[in-house]
């Protein structure tokens, strides 16, 4: 996914937040800064001091007093130092762990469409990697460089006090080095999110490399796999150094500024000096060339704070894209809870397809009464798996509507429809916890009820298990079967209770035996509930009091089992095949 | 671990890097060195009152002129530092990626994606930063201690002593601190490890937690990592703070100390204003060493992190080796396969217990059983997903171990449960095993598993992307692709591990009669849950908790009053049903 390039103000706007969150520390790490920019304000001033009225004049009791002055608050601008790092450090951790909470949650609250279109490495990659490159910006550190502008204007009120025309000098500092920072901005910010978008790129074609590792083994790929990889390694390669040779040039150029106003600064000190202005001591000099240099640490670090900054932003450009997602599925102001009165489901005249130009569902009705079990039979691509996830509006119809007890899913709250509608899916998906969270997924249910359930649809395999319920699944359920990934996947639906089920190939691991055993326990468990079972083996469907069957996204043929048998036609014939023997 | 060996490869640009860093803390050190001599210069024209404008502009120009060398010399290391670096990264970046791609199938099951994502990417940057840091800035900061040190024992004796007194504290505070920080380090990264483990299942989950409301409770589980490394990073930051404000101390005193005696020795003549100005500016610039170590350390401590963590990548040879002289088939292969005493597990658990299985070439075997049987687990050994744990499986009489593994994979078509395709195009994940393969050859496979049709009537045919960046397929739709994928190496033996179990009865139907005419002079092992395939096949094997429980033709099993006959049974339970209603339909 391109990231488009946000204006500045626009970014900032949305990180203050984050920073804002953590106002009394910011305000502490505030009043420690400024007391630190005090003191090095001071600093030279003694400095210079000492060497005009200790050293010249051999006054050791003064060098002895003002050396003391000086050390106390050295050590206290050391300490005040630390606690302005602590504080950054906590400020930081804390932004940054809230602003990936927030991202998390704002992805999580996209629709199905958003994880069909953005590429799963890649999307990782912003919410770790680029909020990562938040840290700088998200601790405060910035304040330090913003609040360096104090010291600027304290050293030039005490240059002031000592020579005009060397003020004047001292201050070119300032010019040169915004200079230097322009050279430096426009080009950086370009690089920056053009590396970010590379090194997404990479994350995710490392992520696919491992999903299909088993398949990348069986077709011997590695060697062409590598040579893709390196083509992208070697555009992340040509950026990354373009990024840092132009620094190269750039960079040192504040440095050498600061310098050349030094040697001007003496320079025009000693003509200052031999036409007689008594201004000029060598403490004022060495005074001018401290604070020349203490005048560029602001400088420079607003410079590279603008590095960060154009750093930071890529990154946060490429965050806020994540936000920025129209969702096509979304709950009306005016929504309400869903009301189940029995769970009958409609479908009206219904379209729908996954893209524009082709069209899965068209013009697509069916009544389903409540606690009627439906089974929907059809070739692969004929829709069946559509009718599912639009029922549960994991995505939207295109023409229609689709009512549940006579109430548009549109228009009640998405968490009400979910919680009524159980969805066994096709492919079972585990997390890599224990098979209780899996079960569980956050509600507190009983081990006993678990089990119950475990049992009833024959998963006996988990009390098997030395760590029963505890048993550690790994990820994606690597340390199961298919055939057992699919009944945890079932069960868990079931243990969820809903009033509507839909049973999407659920079965289709599962040996005939154990099938059978559902098959039995399902009279029971869905009485009462409104069913929908996809399948292809007929032997799942026999206990549906109707069956449908999709042909290209209509329907061919309906009525229940004996019915349809009866009739010869597109049933009839796929029995025949399942059954040819 | 040990990333040397890519320090050695950029061997030149880093040599370069570091002797112009180096090089250039001369005019660094020039610069303050130069400014002493030119107080003095305005001291002494004060005291004396007597200005020689030609000697101090000249001074004045030597001190530009080192300016400039500085810029250059700066120029001149970051430029090769930055081509080191980029090098660098881009060359451990293909290691990574191509020890990954040598992995067994254990290292995946054991390992979190998200994780090995975390550690190739965000760890390899710790690399890098360390790298970084010496290559660009070690020269420079060793050339300033010398150019500190050195100067400071010329200007006096005992200033030069002083400074050097606060080295051994500065290095044994560095040392200890190391000590404490580096498991903080570690875990650091391993926690942050875990979030994006958890971030990435996630989104690879999105649709479950759709389905089941279960926004909350996963965002719960994953602000319980995120709390734990915020807390760590927090302490981490602490430990770092604490070193340097010790550090910054310790400068204090030493700044102070050489303020002090060396005001004394200005008084009484022993040194001059210029010179007692330079020491102060230089103890100044030591912080800079001093804070690059504190740096290197940290930095260091990442990169140790990094190694820890890239080492199980990098370091542990693949389970599964391919043998240094494999057999490459040159002959014709048969396709004759044997299990002899055949053992294997997954974490110390056996899930294949002693199987001796002989398959005939050219003949179908068909593998039976209930979940968790082991049926994939024996059919993965074939092509050596994994290794076995004890005996040996033949092809041809030879023991798969001392083929060569590229070879016998070639010969293979392994048709996974779970189909994986790769967000390429069609076209490209149908000729996945060989990028050659011409546009015929890809629709003839096509045909055969029946899904050319469907191709053609997408907009973009067989250049249609599909995945993460192109068009949603159905489950049997994948399957049928991956079928093309398998036929496509034209293997001499084809496993099918239940990529049926999606596709649509009609069109398995259409798929089986196909391809039992291509299927002929190969050799066929599937798994299936539909008995209705297995009837003609030269062999049925029932396993049970890894042991075979019956093996036979359907004819003799259906005989012996066993499993196979129960399974049977329960099946043909449908086609009682209709016989039923055919009798009913007579009027019987």
């Amino acid at each position: 996914m391109e990231s488009k390039i946000h204006s500045d103000r626009y970014l900032l706007q949305r990180l203050s937040k984050y920073l804002l969150q953590s106002k009394f520390k910011l305000f502490l790490t505030f009043i420690l800064i400024l007391l630190s920019i005090s003191i090095q304000i001071l600093l030279p001033l003694i400095l210079s001091t000492i060497i005009d009225n200790g050293l010249l004049n051999s006054n050791q009791t003064l060098l002895l007093r003002y050396i003391l002055i000086y050390f106390s608050l050295q050590i206290s601008y050391n300490l005040f130092q630390y606690g302005i790092e602590l504080y950054f450090a906590v400020i930081g951790e804390t932004s940054i762990y809230n602003l990936r909470l927030d991202v998390l949650k704002k992805v999580h609250q996209h629709d199905q469409v958003f994880f069909d279109t953005h590429s799963t490495g890649d999307t990782i990659s912003r919410i770790t990697t680029d909020i990562e490159n938040m840290q700088h910006l998200l601790s405060g550190s910035a304040l330090y460089s913003i609040l360096s502008i104090f010291q600027i204007f304290g050293i030039i009120i005490i240059m002031l006090q000592n020579s005009i025309i060397l003020t004047f000098v001292t201050l070119l500092t300032i010019p040169l080095s915004y200079l230097a920072m322009w050279l430096n901005k426009k080009h950086i910010r370009e690089v920056l999110q053009e590396s970010s978008d590379q090194i997404g790129e990479i994350s995710s074609i490392i992520t696919e490399n491992i999903l299909g590792a088993k398949v990348n083994a069986a077709y011997v790929r590695s060697i062409e796999n590598t040579k893709e990889f390196e083509i992208t390694n070697n555009k992340l390669f040509r950026t990354t150094f373009r990024a840092n040779r132009n620094a190269a040039f750039i960079q040192p150029i504040a440095g050498v500024f600061s310098y050349l106003i030094m040697a001007t600064l003496l320079l025009v000190g000693i003509m200052l000096r031999n036409n007689g202005n008594d201004e000029i001591t060598v403490g004022v000099m060495v005074l001018f060339i401290i604070y020349s240099r203490n005048l560029r640490d602001p400088i420079v670090q607003i410079t590279s704070l603008t590095n960060q900054i154009q750093n930071s932003f890529a990154s946060f450009g490429r965050i806020i894209s994540l936000y920025d997602i129209h969702n096509s599925i979304n709950e009306k102001d005016d929504s309400r809870d869903l009301v189940l009165k029995g769970g009958n489901i409609e479908l009206k005249e219904v379209d729908f397809g996954y893209s524009e130009n082709s069209l899965v569902l068209n013009n697509f009705t069916l009544n389903i009464n409540p606690c009627e079990k439906i089974a929907i039979v059809g070739h692969t691509g004929a829709g069946k798996s559509t009718i599912s996830r639009l029922i549960a509006r994991i995505y939207d119809i295109n023409k229609g509507a689709i009512l549940i007890d006579g109430q548009n899913i549109q228009n009640v709250s998405l968490r009400s429809l979910r919680e009524h509608i159980g969805v066994v899916l096709q492919e079972p998906i585990l997390y890599s916890d224990s098979i209780r969270d899996n079960l569980n997924l956050g509600k507190i249910i009983p081990d006993e009820q678990l089990y119950e359930i475990l049992s009833i649809i024959g998963a006996d395999f988990v009390k098997e298990f030395p760590n029963g319920l505890d048993t550690l699944v790994g990820e994606r359920g690597s340390r199961l079967s298919s055939g057992q990934k699919q009944l945890l996947s079932f069960a868990r639906t079931l243990v969820h209770n809903p009033e509507i089920i839909i049973l999407d190939e659920a079965t289709s691991s599962i040996d005939p035996q154990t099938e059978l055993l559902i098959q039995r326990a399902l009279n029971k468990i869905l009485e009462n509930k409104t069913t929908i079972m996809i399948a292809h083996r007929l032997s799942t469907v026999k206990i549906a009091d109707r069956i449908i069957v999709l042909a290209d996204g209509k329907i061919k043929e309906q009525g229940s089992f004996e019915e349809l048998l009866s009739k010869r036609g597109e049933f009839f014939e796929l029995y025949n095949l399942q059954f040819k023997n | 671990m040990n990333f040397n060996k890519y320090l050695v490869e950029n061997k030149i640009d880093l040599s370069f890097s570091i002797l112009f860093s180096f090089l250039s803390s001369i005019p660094f050190m020039g610069i303050i060195f130069y400014l002493g001599i030119i107080i003095d210069s305005l001291y002494i024209s004060i005291a004396s009152n007597s200005f020689n404008n030609e000697v101090i502009l000249a001074q004045i120009l030597i001190f530009v002129l080192i300016i400039l060398l500085e810029y250059i010399l700066s120029i001149l290391y970051q430029l090769f530092s930055a081509r080191f670096n980029s090098k660098t990264s881009k060359n451990i970046r293909t290691s990574v990626f191509k020890a990954l791609q040598e992995k067994s199938h254990k290292y995946y099951d054991e390992e979190n994606t998200g994780d090995i994502v975390a550690k190739s990417t965000s760890d390899l940057v710790n690399i890098n930063n360390f790298f970084y840091v010496l290559s660009a800035q070690g020269g420079l900061m060793i050339g300033l201690f010398v150019f500190i040190l050195g100067p400071l024992f010329y200007i006096d004796f005992v200033l030069g002593f002083i400074a050097l007194s606060s080295l051994p504290i500065l290095i044994s505070s560095l040392i200890f601190f190391e000590k404490k920080y580096n498991p903080i380090e570690l875990s650091s990264r391993e926690k942050y490890g875990k979030v994006s483990a958890r971030v990435a299942e996630s989104i690879d989950n999105s649709i479950l937690t759709k389905i089941f409301n279960s926004e909350t409770h996963n965002m719960s589980k994953l602000k319980l990592l995120m709390d734990d490394l915020k807390l760590t990073n927090i302490l981490k930051n602490k430990k770092q703070a604490i070193l340097s404000i010790q550090d910054k101390i310790i400068l204090s005193v030493i700044y102070s100390l050489i303020l002090f005696t060396g005001g004394i020795k200005v008084i009484n003549n022993q040194i001059t204003i210029g010179e007692l100005v330079t020491s102060l500016l230089m103890i100044q610039y030591l912080i800079y060493p001093i804070m690059f170590l504190i740096q290197i350390v940290v930095f260091r401590a990442s990169y140790k992190a990094a190694e820890k963590r890239l080492a199980n990548i990098l370091e542990h040879p693949p389970h599964v080796l391919n043998p240094g002289n494999g057999n490459k088939f040159n002959h014709t292969m048969r396709g004759e396969i044997k299990f002899a005493d055949v053992s294997f597990g997954y974490n110390n658990k056996l899930v294949i217990k002693n199987i001796n299985i002989q398959i005939e070439a050219n003949s179908t075997v068909a593998l039976l059983g209930a979940s968790g049987s082991g049926k994939s687990a024996l059919i993965n050994l074939i092509p050596r997903f994994y290794d076995v744990d004890s005996g040996s499986i033949f092809i041809d009489e030879v023991d798969i171990t001392e083929l060569d593994l590229p070879s016998l994979r070639r010969k293979i078509g392994f048709i996974d449960q779970e189909t994986f395709l790769f967000s390429k195009s069609i076209k490209e994940n149908i000729a996945f095993g060989n990028p050659e393969a011409g546009m015929e050859k890809i629709i003839e496979v096509a045909k055969i598993s029946q899904i050319h049709q469907f191709i053609e009537e997408l907009p973009e045919k067989y250049d249609t992307v599909i995945g993460e960046r192109g068009v949603t397929l159905s489950g049997g739709q994948r399957q049928r692709l991956s079928i093309a994928r398998a036929l496509l190496l034209d293997p001499k033996i084809i496993i099918f591990d239940d990529s049926l179990s999606a596709v649509d009865i009609k069109t398995e139907h259409k798929i089986q009669s196909v391809l039992e005419v291509l299927l002929k002079d190969r050799t066929v092992i599937f798994i299936t849950q539909r008995l209705s395939t297995v009837l003609n096949t030269d062999k049925i094997i029932i396993l049970a908790k890894g042991e075979i429980v019956e093996i036979g033709r359907h004819e003799t099993l259906i005989k012996t009053n066993g499993i196979y006959r129960d399974l049977f049974e329960t099946q043909i339970d449908g086609l009682m049903d209709l016989s039923r209603i055919e009798l009913g339909r007579k009027g019987i």
